[in-house]
């Protein structure tokens, strides 16, 4: 293509063609048909340029006639209200599904990641102390890992502890340190929370200085973060 | 007049109108995909995991209710029966099985009002992994378990349901 | 004609960002969460309760719209200790001084504490008499439907 073709092709675009000049572009369009797809495609990017430049430069003022402009700029403006509104719809709904937050400020807990889109994530709510219910979690939560890690299934499981199901993560108390040591090694997939506000209230209240088991990570509020992860799309499993 | 129509063809051919008339079939679409869930009937999965008799007639009359409000044909609800749960559909010839602190519960107004809920077309799953742990390993001991419902693992279950739109209630 | 044409392309553009935008805002501006209340142990209500206190310290109370619903033995919640006499069902009353005073507290934060109307008729409860700080507006037909309508609309669920 000659430069001074794309030159017209440009101004053609642009609107900015006298009634003549138009009519002379469209006539060589019809003739080559690799002309008109680049009409076309220099439009759509040109529109999209718009959209990213959400106000465009000022019109330049110019004399003349433009009677063909009005298809192109009403297919134009309405692709590019079709985009925002569709995009205005969709991206903060996916952008909020994958995201992952670490636990604690030295990096500790599961990476940020994105997550592929088949991925299952749980989020375990556990407010019983009762170790019999707390050994069958364990046993449910390590079956899970250990039957999608064999078939290369992605998972994410958080088991989030406050009230007296602390007792799960408090050094004195729970019957599987090591058991919990020994999977939160097996799988980087799993992660155990204790909340903080529970361990705040037991120190106030009791004054309990509570230690936790190693592998246990620390948030502000139990519930908070169960809400948190039911909008990221996590399933909710109460205990 | 020429020019206009001249150009009025040339529209047509050109690749913008069909990305514009995709992207309007797009909006619709994801519009009436985003007004589908209002329109559909209700998905609710109940989690039972909890052997307590008292607790779990009071979680049947709550699904009983829920129907009551929602009409039979307004809501697909499914009751997962995970953990001591599993003891809701347990005939009492199972009994003996049981470990100590747990009764079989499928006996009496329990039973009636199991059936009831089946008749108004609720679905009851049962944790297969759940009923090994307590010994029970035949489903004759089963008050009329399809096989289709004894699920492998319930855990595994409430997150397939609540995956697929299921709205999650543990009473 | 193509100037007033760029310049409504412009405003249109321009419309449906901020659509777009203003959907993302109100969509996960405030956190929308229901607590599913069922059972009439004191010492867990208590703990309920402050879970939820905790919940609003950690969001802020402009950020949240909570909402409590209660039923079955839940009710006992707000059940006034003089009405264990007529009502049905019931073992325990926890509306005690102390308990009035935390629900107080968590209502002027915007809480919304909702009863299930089958609870309440079917356990012979004069709602207005026996229930503290009643009023028509609290009553939901079903708990169980109330907690599935509101997860529909949005609404994160929480177990305390």
């Amino acid at each position: 293509m000659s430069s001074s073709n794309e030159l017209d092709l440009n101004a053609f675009v642009d609107g900015e063609l006298t009634a003549d000049q138009q009519a002379e572009f469209l006539e060589a369009m019809r003739d080559d048909p690799e002309l008109a797809r680049q009409a076309c495609e220099l439009g759509q990017l040109k529109a999209q340029l718009r959209l990213a430049y959400a106000s465009p430069p000022p019109p330049r003022l110019r004399g003349g006639a433009r009677v063909g402009a009005s298809w192109r700029a009403i297919a134009a403006s309405g692709i590019l209200l079709v985009l925002g509104v569709v995009a205005g719809w969709l991206l903060p709904d996916d952008v909020e599904r994958n995201r992952f937050v670490v636990l604690d400020a030295d990096g500790r807990g599961q990476t940020p990641a994105t997550a592929a889109n088949d991925e299952t994530r749980i989020v375990f709510h556990l407010t019983n102390a009762d170790p019999l219910v707390a050994a069958e979690l364990l046993d449910e939560v390590e079956g899970m890992l250990a039957a999608y890690q064999a078939d290369h299934r992605p998972l994410r499981v958080e088991v989030v502890s406050h009230s007296d199901g602390l007792a799960l993560l408090r050094q004195s108390l729970t019957a599987y340190g090591t058991r919990i040591h020994e999977l939160a090694q097996r799988f980087p997939n799993l992660t155990f929370v204790a909340c903080r506000n529970t361990i705040d209230r037991l120190r106030v209240e009791r004054g309990i200085e509570v230690r936790l088991v190693p592998d246990a990570e620390v948030i502000d509020s139990g519930v908070n973060h169960v809400v948190r992860r039911q909008k990221e799309g996590w399933s909710y499993i109460r205990v | 007049m020429y020019d206009r129509q001249r150009e009025f063809r040339f529209a047509w051919k050109c690749p913008l109108w069909f990305c514009f008339a995709g992207l309007v079939g797009l909006l619709v679409w994801t519009g009436a995909a985003y007004a589908a869930p209002d329109s559909a009937r209700q998905q609710v999965v109940y989690h039972i995991s909890d052997g307590d008799p008292d607790r779990q007639r009071s979680a049947l009359r709550n699904v009983a209710n829920h129907l009551n409000i929602l009409g039979d044909d307004g809501a697909d609800i499914v009751v997962v029966l995970q953990g001591d749960g599993v003891t809701l559909l347990l005939r009492p010839d199972a009994q003996p099985q049981l470990p100590g602190g747990l009764s079989a519960n499928a006996t009496g107004e329990v039973r009636i009002g199991i059936e009831d809920l089946r008749l108004r077309g609720v679905r009851f799953e049962v944790c297969a992994h759940s009923l090994a742990r307590r010994g029970i390993d035949d489903d004759r001991y089963l008050l009329d378990v399809d096989p289709a419902d004894l699920v492998p693992s319930g855990i595994d279950e409430l997150v397939r349901l609540q995956r697929a739109g299921y709205t999650y209630i543990k009473p | 004609m193509t100037r007033y044409l760029k310049f409504l392309l412009a405003g249109l553009i321009g419309l449906a960002v901020w659509t777009g935008a203003t959907a993302a805002e109100t969509g996960s501006a405030k956190q929308k969460v229901v607590y599913h209340i069922n059972g009439d142990d004191p010492k867990q209500q208590v703990g309920a309760l402050r879970n939820i206190q905790n919940h609003i310290n950690a969001v802020g109370k402009d950020n949240l719209d909570l909402r409590v619903v209660m039923h079955g033995n839940g009710l006992s919640l707000v059940l006034l200790p003089d009405a264990l006499k007529h009502t049905k069902g019931f073992k325990n009353a926890n509306a005690d001084a102390q308990q009035q005073a935390a629900i107080d507290n968590l209502k002027i934060q915007g809480v919304q504490f909702k009863v299930c109307a089958n609870t309440v008729k079917g356990r012979m409860v004069n709602a207005s008499e026996d229930l503290y700080d009643f009023s028509e507006a609290d009553i939901v037909p079903s708990g169980v439907a109330e907690l599935a309508i509101l997860q529909s609309q949005g609404f994160a669920y929480i177990k305390p």
